[in-house]
């Protein structure tokens, strides 16, 4: 059953796993210019050769350097925001589509973890599978930056901080979508919901 | 086999079952009769244990439901009590063969033709309940509660489906709240009034 509960929740919310995707895939690349590093830059290169040439020229527009870095962190931060509204959103509307099913399961005694628990953990299993895919993208991402940069200096790379920002996502995620997946089957909400619907 | 003792069931203030009680034997096709809200489907929900909120004593098998946990009482109803409803209880991301192999692979049992990979999402409301029913009925349960399962049916399911569960009802106990005058004599009757 758990097979058919992850087919389902793929087919059914895979359009939220894509707009996830890009969410997580823009919090990388963020991620990526909020470390940039201008010490390391500087000692691993030389930073008086770069300071008259067109790399240092192409740091300052990107605004990584310096102060202006901190630019990045409000857009982070938005960004977070907006994603941690998303998961309500996606939590809210996994709930309507799948809560006849759930019920349905309750009813006819199949457990918690089999149920409930079972459409939570395969949409846990897409954001995975969202967050993961995200990477790709984002590692294209620092090779077209490269390949427009054409600057020989090491500016931004790919930061194993990722993974720390999809585990701290994840929890996010579940903390956000658990109440979907407990409270309406309560019994008498369960009880409730089945007498409108059935 | 089912002991209700001394129930009372409030909704708020709305008081559904004052000091209701019933015992019911262990097999056997009753019909739960009377008007809207008087709390037949009330009293289904209480006897597949999804309800617990009430005071009195329910007895099953001559142990009361209260002191099972939550999960004992989720084994119970997936072992023992099927609950069917007027449209049904498939699930909808399942065909029409995984519904009718889920918890019983070897369930053969068909009361109406369909094609085994169409999705439920497609049937009628007759075609889901026939095929709910054989589900069911599949598993062969000791208790089954039925909640106007018979409303939607014409008149020539309604012979079959009625045959079948008094065939069924030789081996099981079967409770169905019901409006449907065509089947009031076909059975035993329960009146509930409001306010028992």
């Amino acid at each position: 059953m758990n097979k058919k509960i992850i087919k389902s929740v793929f087919s059914t919310e895979w359009i939220y796993g894509l707009i996830y995707g890009t969410f997580a895939f823009l919090s990388y690349c963020l991620l990526s210019f909020l470390l940039f590093d201008e010490k390391r830059v500087y000692s691993e290169y030389g930073g008086e050769s770069m300071i008259n040439g067109k790399d240092y020229d192409f740091i300052d527009i990107l605004g990584v350097k310096g102060i202006a870095r901190q630019s990045y962190i409000l857009p982070f931060f938005f960004l977070m925001v907006a994603t941690i509204v998303f998961f309500f959103l996606w939590s809210y509307l996994s709930y309507r589509k799948h809560c006849n099913d759930i019920s349905l399961m309750r009813v006819r005694g199949i457990s918690k973890s089999k149920s409930q628990f079972a459409f939570l953990r395969a949409r846990g299993l897409l954001f995975l599978f969202a967050s993961l895919i995200s990477i790709l993208p984002y590692i294209l991402f620092i090779f077209a930056f490269y390949w427009v940069a054409q600057t020989k200096y090491i500016i931004i790379h790919f930061t194993p901080w990722v993974f720390l920002l999809i585990f701290i996502s994840l929890l996010a995620f579940l903390i956000v979508s658990f109440p979907f997946y407990t409270k309406p089957y309560k019994k008498d909400r369960l009880i409730r919901f089945l007498r409108e619907n059935y | 086999m089912i002991s209700l003792k001394h129930i009372q069931k409030k909704f708020g203030f709305h008081v559904v079952f004052n000091d209701f009680s019933l015992s019911l034997p262990d097999r056997g096709l009753f019909l739960l009769v009377g008007d809207n809200g008087c709390g037949k489907s009330t009293l289904l929900y209480l006897l597949a244990g999804l309800d617990d909120q009430y005071k009195g004593e329910y007895l099953l098998n001559g142990k009361d439901m209260k002191s099972f946990t939550e999960n004992q009482i989720d084994n119970i109803r997936r072992k023992d009590i099927g609950l069917l409803f007027s449209h049904g209880n498939l699930f909808s991301f399942m065909n029409v063969e995984e519904n009718r192999k889920f918890d019983l692979p070897t369930n053969n049992i068909r009361f109406v033709d369909l094609e085994e990979s169409q999705s439920v999402n497609c049937l009628s409301g007759g075609e889901e309940l026939l095929l709910s029913l054989s589900n069911e009925l599949g598993k062969r349960k000791k208790i089954y509660l039925f909640d106007e399962v018979t409303s939607a049916l014409d008149q020539g399911n309604l012979i079959k489906v009625m045959d079948i569960l008094k065939k069924q009802s030789q081996e099981s106990l079967i409770v169905m709240a019901t409006h449907d005058k065509r089947i009031m004599n076909e059975a035993h009757q329960i009146k509930i009034e409001a306010n028992n």
